[in-house]
């Protein structure tokens, strides 16, 4: 069965300028919405990389241009209709390729330390809800906010995925550091 | 990396919430996943702490 969300659209997939045949992001994936509650826009991007690792982004399309488009707060009451669509995008996603695992931050507010946000308590339920432990392993990195739902079969397959994971991660983002 | 709370007061609320929510797993296990610098598996306590229940539409 599926969640109920707001219809979403998928707009393009952009190569990343800069990667190597050996790099870790392979390419982004852009989703849009419209929220009929508030009439605003939103981009939702899917970064996409080695090891069938699917990063989920989103932000409203108002603050595109920020720096601060994934802390800013858009004080719009529609939370989780937003996330059931991003985790709509993750489903089609998960039923077009069945090696996907997935994975988010939960970005800090202003004035928030980087660790067990807000945001990351309120993605981790959303997870542990919608994601069965049969088919995903949760992982978490409290001091991050990170979150991982590595693919059970993937894992099977690949006992080393999660730090490889890791080790991409740290070697692409000083956050990780 | 490690222990990366810049604010005190905030890192001691913080981490006063975190060690209590937490508090069903050993010191060993509840340092690993609240201050370790790799990602830790989600104890299934946990997990079924943090479901909402929806179960119809779970994946």
């Amino acid at each position: 069965m599926k969640i109920p969300h707001y219809p979403y659209r998928f707009i393009q997939r952009i190569e990343e300028q800069s990667t190597s045949l050996n790099s870790f992001l392979k390419y982004k994936l852009l989703y849009t919405f419209k929220s009929p509650k508030s009439h605003q826009w939103y981009w939702v991007w899917v970064e996409v990389y080695e090891r069938n690792l699917y990063a989920v982004k989103f932000h409203l399309k108002a603050h595109r241009q920020s720096p601060d488009k994934y802390s800013l707060m858009t004080g719009l009451n529609e939370a989780r209709p937003v996330i059931h669509t991003c985790i709509a995008i993750m489903q089609e996603i998960s039923e077009k390729d069945e090696r996907a695992s997935f994975g988010f931050i939960g970005a800090n507010m202003k004035g928030e330390t980087v660790g067990y946000t807000k945001r990351f308590q309120v993605y981790s339920r959303m997870m542990a809800t919608y994601f069965s432990e049969e088919v995903f392993e949760h992982f978490m990195l409290v001091s991050k906010s990170a979150y991982l739902l590595i693919r059970k079969s993937e894992l099977a397959v690949h006992p080393d995925l999660l730090h490889d994971l890791n080790a991409g991660f740290k070697r692409l983002y000083d956050y990780f550091d | 990396m490690g222990r990366i709370w810049n604010n005190s007061e905030v890192r001691q609320n913080k981490q006063k919430e975190l060690e209590s929510r937490f508090s069903y797993l050993t010191k060993e296990e509840r340092d690993k996943l609240l201050y370790g610098t790799d990602f830790v598996k989600v104890p299934t306590e946990e997990l079924k702490r943090l479901r909402i229940d929806v179960y119809p539409y779970l994946m």
